[in-house]
C-alpha cells in the first residue's frame, strides 16, 4: 500500500467518512469529523504508523491532508508513487 | 500482551481480533470492534454500562477501550463525564452522567490536574501546609466516597507520582514531600476498597510496569493527552481487566497434571530421587509453581491432581519429598490411574457438584491440552510448554482466579447469558479416538542400527511403566543381539501435528532353530502411552517374522510400575500358557491378525 493510500484509510478510520470522501484537499473546513480529538487521533496514529514525532510546530500545521502529506514529506516519508 | 478470549469464541474469530493486539493501530482496533459487534449477540455478553470521570482527555482511546471490554465479554456502551466535574457527577442523583445509568463507574484522576499548586509550589510550602495539602486531598477522597450512594461500583484510580517528581533527591528525602503525599493519599483509597462499591484501579501499578515511556509528553501538553498510544490497548487492558471479575464469575477448579508440571521429571520413570523440586534450576521453577498453586488455594480454588500415574507413585512423592510446599491434603482431588484426563475432569466434576466451566486445566503436554479443549470445550486450558518457566508465568498472569476479595462478593454479572449459546455444537459425543484421529499421528518402525545404539539403552534402563519384561541390557549385551542374525530388534518413532516425539519404543525377539519367536522385550516411553503405537511395533514385529515362523512366545513380568501393560498381550490374542510368580507367559500360533489403529498411519 502507498504512503497515501496509508494516510487516506487512517484518516477514513477517524473521521468515520468513507474512503472514497477523501483526497488532498481534505481539510478540518470540510470534514466534519475532523475535531481537535480527531486531530489527536490523526497525530499519534501516524506517529505509530510512520514511526517519527511531529514536533509541536508541526502539530499546528496538521489541518488539511494536503498539510499533513507535505510534513511527512519533510520527514522523509515518501509520497513520490502517489 | 497475551490476551484472554472468551471461550465460547472459536479460533477463526480470535485470529480476526488478534490483529488489532499485534498491530496495536486504531484502524486494526476499529476492525476488529466491528467485527466483534457483527457476532452472534449471545456471544458478545451482556451490556454494561461504562461511566469514565476524569481528570484529563481519555476520549480519544474510546475504541481502545471497547475492544478491551468487549473481549471480557460484553458490549460495552463507554460515556465521559465532563472534565475535572467529579463530585457533581456522582453525587448528584440527578446529574447527566448518573441519568446514563452506569453500571461500572471509573474515578480517573491525576494529582498534577486536581491539585497543581501542590504538584508545582510544594518547595515553598512548610511541613505543616504539607501536610495541610495531604490531608485535604484525603479528605476529599472520603467525602468523595462517603457521599457515594449509587448501586454501581465505583473504581478509584491511585495516583502516580508526576513526572516532574521522578528521580528528584530532596524529595525522595522528605515527609509530606510529592512522592510522601502520592502513597498516602494511595493508602487512604486502598482503605476504601470493597466497602460502598469501591474497587481499586491501580494505576500507579500499571504505570511502574510499563514506565514512563507510557507517558506522551508532548501530547499531554498540547491536548492533556498524556497516555502514549502505544499504550492505549495495555492501558485500556489494564481497566478492562480491573472490571472484569465483575462480569464473569472466576474458575472454581484448578487441574493439575503432576509429572513435569508440578515437579520436574516423571515419577514412574525417573524415580523418587531424581525429582526436580528443590532450589536448583529447574528445581526452582517447579518449587514456586507449588508456591504459586498453594497461594490460589489459600484465596479459594479448588485444587485438583490428574496425572498418567500410578496412584501408590504419586503418594510416594509427598511422602519422600515431605519439604514440597503442597501436600497431598491440599488438593480437593486425585486421579492417579491410566485413563483419559478429560474422563477424569468429568469424575472429579460429578465429585465436587460444579460445571465443566468451573475448570482451568494446566498440563505441560501440548498433547493433553489439545485432548482436553477439544473433548471439553467448557474447560480453560492454559496454553503452556513444557519449559516450567511458561507453566509458572501462565499461570501467574492469568486472569481466570482473578477476584476482588477472598470472600463472595456482589456481581453485577447479567446471570446465564452463556445459556443463550447454542451448546448441542459443544455437547456433540467426543470420543479419545476422534481426537487421536485428529492428531494425524504417525509412526515408523526401523531395525535398530549402531546410531540408535545409545537411544535403546536409555529407553531399556529409564520404561518402567510400559515395559513387559524390564530386562535393563547393558551396551556390551546390546552389541552382541546386533550382531547375531538370530535377533530382531525394531525400533519405533513417532510423530503427530504437535510435533516429533523421536524413539519411543522397543521391541527386541530372537528365532530359535525351530522357527519359534520368543519376545525378549516390548517396551514403550510414557511419553507415548495412550495412543495406541504399541500395536503399529506388534504388527511390525509379525510382519518380519511371520514368513519365517509359526509360534511366537512373550512374557509378563510384573512388577511395582508396569501394571498398565498387564493385558497388553491378551490385547493382540495371544493366549495364557502359565502363571507364576508375577510371571504370566503367552504363546500364539500364526498367522495374527494386524492390530494397528486406523488413526496411525505406518511407515516401515
Amino acid at each position: 500500500m502507498s504512503n497515501l493510500n496509508i494516510l487516506i484509510n487512517l484518516s477514513s478510520s477517524i473521521f468515520e467518512i468513507p474512503v472514497s470522501d477523501i483526497d488532498i484537499e481534505s481539510s478540518q473546513d470540510n470534514i466534519k469529523g475532523w475535531d481537535s480529538l480527531a486531530t489527536i487521533k490523526l497525530i499519534t496514529e501516524l506517529e505509530k504508523e510512520f514511526s517519527i514525532q511531529f514536533d509541536i510546530m508541526e502539530i499546528v500545521e496538521l489541518t488539511s491532508i494536503g498539510k499533513v502529506v507535505d510534513i511527512l514529506k519533510n520527514k522523509g516519508i515518501d509520497f513520490n508513487d502517489s | 500482551m497475551k490476551v484472554e478470549y472468551p471461550i465460547f469464541w472459536n479460533q477463526n474469530q480470535i485470529d480476526r481480533i488478534e490483529s488489532a493486539y499485534k498491530e496495536n493501530s486504531l484502524i486494526k482496533v476499529k476492525e476488529a470492534l466491528e467485527f466483534i459487534r457483527s457476532l452472534p449477540a449471545a456471544i458478545q455478553g451482556p451490556d454494561i454500562n461504562i461511566g469514565i470521570l476524569r481528570t484529563f482527555t481519555l476520549e480519544t482511546m474510546i475504541d481502545y477501550l471497547q475492544l478491551s471490554f468487549s473481549i471480557i465479554p460484553c458490549k460495552p456502551n463507554i460515556f465521559f463525564g465532563d472534565f475535572d466535574n467529579i463530585e457533581q457527577s456522582i453525587l448528584d442523583k440527578d446529574s447527566y452522567f448518573l441519568r446514563q445509568k452506569p453500571n461500572l463507574i471509573f474515578i480517573i484522576w491525576r494529582l498534577e490536574d486536581i491539585h497543581p499548586n501542590l504538584v508545582w509550589d510544594i518547595d515553598s510550602m512548610s511541613l505543616s501546609q504539607r501536610i495541610y495539602e495531604c490531608e485535604q486531598l484525603i479528605e476529599r477522597v472520603g467525602l468523595l466516597i462517603s457521599g457515594y450512594s449509587e448501586n454501581a461500583s465505583l473504581f478509584m484510580a491511585t495516583f502516580s507520582v508526576p513526572s516532574r517528581w521522578l528521580g528528584v533527591v530532596h524529595d525522595q528525602n522528605r515527609t509530606y514531600g510529592i512522592i510522601d503525599i502520592v502513597s498516602r493519599v494511595n493508602q487512604s483509597i486502598r482503605s476504601y476498597a470493597d466497602k460502598k462499591k469501591v474497587k481499586i484501579l491501580d494505576l500507579e501499578q500499571w504505570l511502574s510496569a510499563t514506565g514512563q515511556c507510557a507517558i506522551d509528553q508532548k501530547m499531554d501538553l498540547f491536548a492533556k493527552s498524556p497516555i502514549s498510544s502505544k499504550y492505549a490497548l495495555s492501558f485500556s487492558n489494564f481497566c478492562s481487566k480491573t472490571a472484569k471479575p465483575l462480569i464473569l464469575p472466576r474458575y472454581k477448579v484448578l487441574a493439575v497434571d503432576l509429572d513435569n508440571t508440578i515437579w520436574g521429571g516423571v515419577v514412574g520413570e525417573d524415580g523418587l530421587e531424581d525429582l526436580q523440586i528443590n532450589d536448583n534450576y529447574p528445581g526452582s521453577v517447579y518449587l514456586q509453581i507449588q508456591r504459586l498453586i498453594l497461594s490460589l488455594k489459600h484465596t479459594g480454588v479448588m485444587i485438583v491432581a490428574i496425572s498418567k500415574n500410578n496412584l501408590s507413585d504419586v503418594n510416594l512423592v509427598f511422602e519422600h519429598h515431605h519439604n514440597m510446599p503442597l501436600k497431598l491434603e491440599d488438593f480437593t482431588s486425585i486421579r492417579a490411574n491410566w485413563k483419559e484426563k478429560h474422563e477424569n475432569i468429568i469424575s472429579i466434576a460429578k465429585e465436587l457438584n460444579v460445571g465443566m466451566d468451573s475448570f482451568v486445566f494446566l498440563d505441560d503436554q501440548k498433547f493433553e491440552q489439545a485432548q482436553v479443549s477439544q473433548a471439553l470445550p467448557e474447560v480453560r486450558v492454559l496454553s503452556v510448554n513444557s519449559d516450567p518457566l511458561s507453566i509458572y508465568n501462565s499461570l501467574r498472569s492469568t486472569s481466570f482466579f482473578d477476584t476482588y476479595a477472598i470472600v463472595e462478593e456482589d456481581k453485577v454479572r447479567i446471570r446465564d447469558y452463556k445459556s443463550q449459546i447454542d451448546r448441542n455444537k459443544l455437547k456433540k459425543k467426543y470420543t479419545t479416538e476422534d481426537f487421536l484421529r485428529n492428531l494425524e499421528l504417525c509412526a515408523s518402525i526401523r531395525h535398530l542400527n549402531r546410531g540408535m545404539l545409545p537411544r535403546a539403552i536409555q529407553l531399556l534402563s529409564k520404561t518402567n511403566q510400559f515395559n513387559l519384561t524390564t530386562k535393563r541390557h547393558n551396551q556390551e549385551t546390546l552389541n552382541n543381539m546386533l550382531i547375531d542374525s538370530s535377533y530382531i530388534l525394531l525400533m519405533l518413532s513417532l510423530s503427530d501435528r504437535f510435533g516429533d516425539q523421536g524413539e519411543v519404543g522397543l521391541c527386541i525377539a530372537t528365532i530359535d532353530s525351530k522357527q519359534e519367536v520368543s519376545i525378549d522385550s516390548f517396551l514403550l516411553s510414557c511419553r507415548a502411552i495412550g495412543r495406541g503405537a504399541e500395536y503399529a511395533l506388534w504388527d511390525a514385529l509379525i510382519k518380519s517374522v511371520e514368513e519365517t515362523s509359526c509360534t511366537i512366545k512373550a512374557e509378563y513380568i510384573a512388577t511395582l510400575k508396569n501394571t498398565v501393560t498387564a493385558d497388553f498381550y491378551t490385547t493382540v490374542g495371544m493366549k495364557v500358557e502359565s502363571r507364576e510368580g508375577g510371571i504370566v507367559k503367552y504363546s500364539m500360533a500364526m498367522p495374527a491378525n494386524t492390530k494397528t489403529p486406523d488413526w496411525i498411519n505406518v511407515k516401515t
